[in-house]
């Protein structure tokens, strides 16, 4: 019995408990349209900020936003990718092929909400759906790329999601534009069908 | 303390001795586990961390039956890697895990008992406790299962002394499928005492 005890008290002290640091919950999820042919696309629209989602949409519409300083750069991270994949951007007036509207929060379970980008363009607030099938909430530190076909029309009024990119992970005590970055890149990567070249 | 330790050991010795004369058999085990098949492809990496607990009633010199239990736990760190299924992919790290706990009716043949080596072939029969795990991100996906399970082994019985033996030996888990899990299989290399 010494030695069972003994035996267990080894096993338990010596058992893995995963993640040692906070880049390795790094997950980046993608998901796309199948009926959507990319190839035939060339021009997107983004807005210059990227929306915090905080959980309580403000009555009076006035949303929040990343800082410039963490969201300028992810921005332009996204403009990269998608300029390598050979799309031109242009102004939301500008009739785009596909819209991106990036979103980002760092508290648990918040639901993706439509409304948020209201501010940007009232054609934005009739929401959307997914032909995929999407997480409704996602906890800790995310960054949400939602790219939309703001040609599409259903009965409902709202506009048909093409692609999604959701970038989640455990938030550590300094901000990482790298890991960021990183995580940015591996969407598009393992994206190839956004490619129209 | 320490007394009380003594006291225990001193007579967990005399009940060992005991047991012995009336044709009884207890083992303890340590057990390396390697995953086939399908654990295998879960998690490739070899478990170091397993234990066997075995008790035998001997029939006759050459033939005993029992039961047993035995516990081999699995992890694996995977790489960073794409998971992709239809339209969707999923990257980042896995952690893995598998928690196996069969509890099973056993039966031993002994080749040459009463000697220095004493071979035996034996087979076990039940069912094995499964506890399926993944971490990715932050998410964390279970899956538990009860499976039936059988095991072949064989192995040797190396006489230590006139109370204790030393056994080494092979058993090859296999479960069945169930529970919504695959079966899962693997070959264990088990070291320990016989007394």
């Amino acid at each position: 019995m010494l030695a069972l005890l003994t035996s267990f008290t080894l096993l338990t002290s010596c058992y893995p408990d995963g993640a040692d640091y906070a880049d390795e919950t790094d997950i980046v999820y993608t998901a796309f349209d199948k009926e959507m042919d990319f190839h035939s696309k060339g021009t997107y629209a983004m807005p210059d900020k990227i929306v915090k989602i905080t959980g309580d949409y403000p009555d009076d519409g006035e949303v929040e936003y990343i800082k410039d300083i963490y969201a300028g750069p992810i921005l332009a991270n996204i403009d990269t990718n998608m300029t390598a994949y050979g799309w031109t951007k242009v102004a939301q007036n500008a009739n785009p092929d596909v819209v991106i509207l990036p979103a980002a929060w760092s508290t648990t379970y918040i639901s993706y909400w439509y409304n948020y980008w209201c501010w940007w363009d009232p054609y934005y607030c009739g929401g959307w759906w997914y032909p995929y099938p999407v997480t409704s909430s996602y906890s800790a530190g995310t960054l949400l790329m939602n790219m939309i076909d703001p040609n599409s029309n259903d009965p409902n009024g709202t506009r048909k999601g093409v692609w999604i990119g959701v970038i989640n992970g455990l938030l550590s005590g300094s901000y990482s534009q790298n890991r960021v970055n990183n995580a940015v890149n591996q969407a598009f990567k393992q994206s190839p069908y956004l490619n129209t070249k | 303390m320490k007394k009380i330790f003594l006291a225990f050991i001193l007579m967990t010795g005399f009940f060992t001795i005991s047991v012995k004369a009336q044709s009884q058999m207890f083992s303890l085990q340590y057990s390396i586990g390697f995953g086939t098949g399908n654990t295998n492809e879960f998690i490739s990496a070899p478990s170091f961390r397993g234990i066997s607990f075995e008790y035998r009633k001997f029939i006759t010199p050459n033939h005993a039956i029992g039961f047993e239990t035995s516990y081999n736990f699995f992890y694996e760190k995977k790489d960073y890697a794409t998971y992709t299924d239809d339209n969707q992919s999923l990257s980042g790290i896995q952690f893995r895990y598998l928690h196996s706990l069969p509890i099973l009716a056993a039966y031993d043949y002994y080749f040459k008992p009463n000697q220095k080596y004493n071979p035996f072939v034996g087979a076990g029969i039940g069912c094995n406790i499964l506890d399926q795990r993944v971490d990715m991100g932050i998410y964390s996906f279970t899956n538990d299962a009860v499976q039936f399970a059988f095991r072949p082994e064989v192995g040797v019985l190396i006489q230590a002394n006139r109370n204790l033996d030393l056994i080494v030996a092979a058993k090859y888990f296999v479960s069945t499928k169930g529970n919504d899990m695959d079966g899962q299989n693997y070959l264990t290399i088990n070291l320990g005492f016989a007394f």
